[in-house]
């Protein structure tokens, strides 16, 4: 039985984004987080929240995801309301509802706004989902990160999701006596405003800890054996070499763009 | 001269950074290599400390203010950590720190030490299924270590610090989440291991008398006893409120003492078995 070598592959089946290395999603992420920056069309806009809304459908959709998408629609549908009623450029209206008047100007501004959320939280979405911090690690040992760097890196990314535990621990254990119902948004700020200090505490704690094992463990050892990575990923150098270029392509733009107002 | 066959504390006193009371106060002791050695005690005795101290944790890693020394075997922890380290494996008290969180299965946890120690990919697959067989651990290995229980994850602790094969082998209170099952097979186990010199704290009084073959008292950061489980069993001070084994309170309520030593009862079940077939014959 072979227990380790490339275990994921043997026991789950292979998607097509794992043939898509960790660097690349995150270059992919960014490059289409500033795209959006940079296009000021709404219907370019839409379009691209169309093609990362189609990678996140198209890969491993989780919970997570799904309430970072619904707070953030909600968060757009305040910004409509807000800028629609309020934004100082407003002078052509769109709708009246019971003698509210919402304005193209404000509704244009908050839907271009509203779409760059979207394309950030769906092409992050992509990558969070499609990639675990063990791949993460893995493969940029393999690509010569030194494997302290690949640690502190990696315990940054730790930090919200071990809070969220803890959270949900004590949370639940509350909700067991009886003592945290949580019915209303009121309730869930009340309930958690009194462990933030100890929650943050524990979870530093627990960093130290791990720190402290990872330290017994050796994983600073110079004898250390560098990882193999855990998937045969298609044309990595060149997928990072064209999405830099691309990324620096968008930034020069954007730079110009700045420097031209002023000259 | 320095016995290099033994493990020894001479005069160790350690103080951690910013407090003013010793945690562990004059500790002098030495006992031979390659013996089951079982710290008992309250609660803020010490014990955790000590262990960190035989780790090396204190004070290469958790600051404070260290006196006298501490040797084990040719190497010592605070002189040269490193080396040391490299031949020592730890069992946290809390396992879910004994993680290192880049792991996805149990099997790649486990080849996380193997790899730090420079150890071939061919090599890792064996080693790793070797241990996870002795740990009960064969079912789970392509499971993620998040998934496991209490006890699953305090053996997946143990596993990750003994696939080294280390010389040291220090446990604290490696047992607190396991099932009673869980426990007895993580004793048995613990008799088998060879040429390791462990050092285990647990509060599992009656497995520690059948498992060690020297026990240590700690009371308030001193060393109040040590010797034998059955030497130190029965030489306790009411003071100290050590609990004693089943064995042992069983024996004292049937006055069953040593056929050999008739001041002493027995604290192991060979040693009450004596003792009762004794007492009938005598009969």
């Amino acid at each position: 039985m072979d227990i380790r070598n490339h275990s994921l592959q043997k026991t789950v089946r292979l998607h097509w984004y794992n043939v898509i290395d960790p660097v690349t999603k995150l270059l992919l992420a960014l490059f289409l987080t500033l795209l959006s920056f940079q296009l000021t069309d709404l219907y370019f806009e839409v379009g691209l929240v169309l093609i990362s809304l189609t990678l996140l459908l198209l890969s491993r959709l989780s919970v997570a995801t799904l309430h970072a998408v619904s707070f953030s629609l909600f968060l757009i549908a305040t910004m409509i309301l807000i800028q629609g009623l309020f934004n100082s450029h407003n002078t052509h209206p769109l709708v009246t509802i019971l003698s509210i008047t919402l304005y193209q100007e404000g509704v244009l501004y908050a839907l271009n706004m509203g779409t760059r959320i979207l394309i950030i939280i769906f092409s992050i979405g992509f990558f969070m989902n499609t990639t675990t911090i063990s791949e993460n690690a893995t493969y940029l040992e393999s690509v010569g990160m030194p494997y302290n760097q690949v640690y502190l890196l990696m315990s940054v990314c730790y930090i919200l999701p071990q809070i969220q535990q803890n959270l949900n621990k004590i949370q639940f254990a509350e909700k067991a006596r009886g003592i945290n119902l949580q019915r209303t948004l009121i309730q869930k700020l009340q309930s958690l405003l009194p462990i933030m200090i100890p929650l943050i505490i524990k979870t530093f704690d627990q960093s130290i800890n791990r720190s402290i094992t990872l330290q017994l463990r050796g994983f600073n050892s110079p004898e250390r054996t560098i990882a193999t990575p855990m998937y045969h990923y298609f044309k990595p150098k060149f997928n990072h070499y064209f999405l830099v270029f691309m990324i620096m392509i968008l930034i020069g733009v954007k730079l110009w763009q700045i420097i031209s107002n002023f000259l | 001269m320095a016995n290099y066959q033994q493990l020894s504390l001479n005069h160790l006193s350690f103080t951690y950074q910013h407090d003013r009371n010793p945690v562990l106060d004059d500790l002098t002791v030495s006992v031979p290599l390659n013996r089951i050695i079982g710290i008992i005690g309250n609660h803020h005795a010490g014990k955790t400390t000590l262990c960190r101290v035989l780790a090396g944790i204190v004070p290469q890693i958790i600051s404070g203010k260290l006196t006298g020394d501490c040797q084990i075997g040719d190497q010592s922890p605070v002189r040269d950590w490193p080396a040391y380290n490299q031949q020592t494996g730890f069992v946290l008290q809390d396992p879910h720190s004994q993680l290192s969180g880049l792991a996805d299965t149990v099997a790649d946890e486990i080849a996380f030490d193997l790899l730090n120690h420079g150890v071939k990919e061919t090599d890792i697959q064996q080693r790793v299924t070797t241990v996870a067989a002795q740990l009960q651990l064969t079912a789970q290995l392509q499971q993620s270590p998040d998934s496991l229980s209490g006890g699953q994850l305090q053996r997946l602790a143990i596993a990750t610090a003994i696939v080294t094969h280390p010389n040291v082998l220090i446990l604290d209170d490696p047992t607190s989440e396991m099932d009673p099952q869980g426990r007895r097979d993580f004793f048995n186990w613990l008799k088998t291991v060879t040429h390791t010199t462990i050092v285990i704290v647990s509060n599992e009084i009656d497995e520690l008398c059948e498992t060690a073959d020297e026990l240590w008292i700690l009371e308030k950061g001193h060393l109040v006893s040590h010797g034998t489980p059955l030497q130190v069993m029965n030489h306790l001070n009411p003071e100290w409120q050590v609990t004693t084994p089943m064995v042992y309170q069983l024996a004292r309520l049937m006055n069953w003492p040593l056929a050999i030593k008739p001041t002493l009862f027995p604290v192991t079940l060979n040693q009450l078995r004596r003792c009762v077939n004794v007492n009938h014959s005598n009969q």
